[in-house]
């Protein structure tokens, strides 16, 4: 079934206005802007608890709103879920009767609300109220109560912001089973670059009143030359051994090498490096202290606000950051071989499964 | 104690007058507390003055209205002046601003947002708000309709312009205790009806204040 959403918007907030374009088809993907941009403000206007003040939203040949002809779904007719940022869960319902809110009545429904608890481990809380949930726990419960009621969409609206790192590793497996596990494509907003990166195929960016995208998180990245989105190397690892305080990956043909903490049983991971934390030399290497030495080649200098984002083909694409002037002294430039240095504990696993 | 028959008899004038006029306010009032919960409307100020204006009103000039508007001169052509149903009317328009109050504060302790979230999950407005709002309003309005069904019990000024003080018909609690109170050596008779309305008002307060406990509890703050 076709559920390519496109839309294109003009709306207001407070008293400037946003123009929002864009044509949907990937699984899942991210919108990313600095907060007060209209993110949630363009969540929930695809939604339909706000009217823009002009243009077109359609699912596939369905016009869910369009200024012109005065079409304008109310949300209830939409199908489109939307979690919140703070799960807004019914206080006088239990988890059960809250998770069952949207569903059709009918066995097709009921197999799916308990395939949904069933993903996301929620057997054991069905009949506790939701003041005695954690955080994590009443964002759990939100997201199965949007999945259960079969949407066409799923929004999410920084559905992790409101938890700590600890817990946000904890609930992002969930959400990488919900984009693999249910035909349903999301649309996926928050500020964490590292968040968006790792549920979202593709990427919107919305900021000074526009959208742009989507595109690649790299490509979105070195368009933004003053350095506004987080800069960071994301790559998909394989856990080779795991022992005396050193993991050893395999990302694709790279190696790497992290101090970071991982589970015994935990078999795949994915990393996170800043480019800001890796080091180039051109020449030779006397005995130094750091693990990670990759050889590769420049592909491209981009220019990076005050600095330089060095872009490098070490089988995999990797991003280091430089001021101008060592650029200069190293003669980086395309072509030119380097050795790419990470200091082991720079290695961060962002999330594993 | 035992109450005398013309006594019982005011007892259950009371209790009818008391229950009809909460019924007779009940829609209006949750209405008027919903509406008034709403921020930012034209026209809020003066619907919030004029609803709490028969709190503040001396009862007898509700009663004067109250005979000018549905009395024999009624401009809307209906008498009902000292009937059964007068005591009741009487009895719920001064009790009508204490059941708008607590609704409002029921309705003001819900997340506005809990609806927004009920729509985009496939409920209508309407649904929206008989399963969301109201349920989670309503130990408040239960609170509003205790008080406002104790305080058209206990009236007196506005009942007596507007519904008489007829034996059998209008004559309630209060206008029995100011009855006998008239007569030389009432007031020992009288003490037992005191005794008797202010153990009803306390049954009533202390309900209230129970479910405003169970309101607190529940939803947090106030937005």
């Amino acid at each position: 079934m076709n559920s390519t959403l496109s839309f294109d918007l003009e709306l207001q907030r407070g008293d400037r206005s946003i123009i929002a374009a864009a044509t949907l088809d990937a699984p899942s993907t991210g919108l990313l802007g600095p907060s007060g941009s209209g993110k949630t403000t363009l969540l929930h206007a695809i939604a339909g608890l706000i009217s823009p003040s002009r243009g077109r939203i359609q699912i596939a040949d369905e016009v869910l709103f369009d200024s012109e002809t005065g079409i304008d779904v109310p949300p209830e007719k939409r199908r489109i879920a939307l979690v919140f940022q703070d799960g807004r869960l019914f206080p006088h319902w239990s988890v059960k009767r809250n998770i069952m809110v949207g569903t059709a009545a009918g066995p097709e429904a009921a197999i799916l609300a308990d395939e949904v608890i069933q993903l996301l481990e929620l057997s054991p809380l069905l009949s506790r109220m939701p003041d005695t949930l954690s955080g994590g726990e009443m964002q759990r419960v939100a997201l199965a109560r949007a999945l259960a009621m079969k949407p066409r969409w799923l929004l999410l609206d920084e559905p992790l912001s409101a938890l700590d790192t600890r817990l946000k590793k904890r609930i992002l497996p969930f959400l990488i089973r919900i984009r693999d596990h249910f035909n349903i494509p999301i649309l996926h907003v928050s500020h964490d670059v590292g968040e968006l990166i790792s549920v979202s195929d593709t990427l919107l960016h919305l900021t000074g009143n526009r959208l742009t995208g989507p595109s690649s998180y790299q490509d979105l990245l070195l368009q933004h030359s003053s350095g506004e989105i987080e800069a960071m190397n994301m790559l998909t690892a394989a856990v080779e051994t795991n022992q005396q305080g050193e993991v050893l990956l395999r990302c694709g043909e790279m190696e790497l090498v992290s101090t970071a903490k991982l589970d015994p049983q935990c078999r795949s991971a994915t990393v996170r490096i800043a480019p800001s934390e890796i080091a180039l030399s051109t020449g030779s290497l006397g005995d130094i202290s750091i693990r990670n030495r990759i050889e590769g080649k420049v592909t491209k200098v981009h220019p990076w606000g005050r600095s330089c984002l060095v872009e490098i083909d070490a089988k995999e694409r990797i991003l280091a950051e430089c001021t101008v002037e060592s650029c200069r002294e190293l003669g980086l430039e395309e072509g030119r071989i380097v050795t790419i240095l990470i200091k082991a504990s720079a290695v961060h696993l962002y999330l594993h499964g | 104690m035992s109450l005398s028959a013309a006594e019982m008899e005011a007892l259950a004038i009371s209790i009818q007058v008391a229950l009809l006029s909460t019924a007779i306010v009940a829609i209006p009032g949750v209405f008027l507390g919903w509406l008034l919960a709403i921020p930012r409307w034209r026209g809020r100020a003066l619907v919030d003055a004029l609803v709490m204006l028969p709190l503040v009103l001396p009862p007898v000039v509700v009663g004067w209205a109250l005979l000018m508007l549905l009395g024999g001169r009624s401009p809307f052509g209906i008498d009902i002046a000292f009937t059964g149903l007068a005591a009741a009317v009487a009895g719920g328009v001064v009790g009508l601003p204490l059941l708008i109050r607590a609704s409002r504060i029921g309705f003001e302790s819900v997340d506005p947002r809990l609806e927004e979230a009920a729509r985009t999950l496939g409920m209508k407005r309407l649904e929206a708000f008989f399963k969301i709002s109201l349920p989670l309003a309503a130990p408040a309005i239960g609170q509003g309709l205790i008080l406002c069904m104790a305080r058209s019990m206990g009236e007196f000024g506005a009942t007596i312009t507007f519904a008489g003080a007829i034996p059998g018909s209008t004559r309630t609690l209060p206008l029995m205790i100011h009855e006998q109170l008239q007569a030389p050596g009432g007031d020992q008779l009288a003490m037992r009806l005191v005794i008797f309305s202010a153990l009803i008002s306390l049954a009533a307060m202390a309900t209230s204040e129970w479910l405003a406990r169970k309101v607190r509890g529940k939803n947090g703050g106030l937005r």
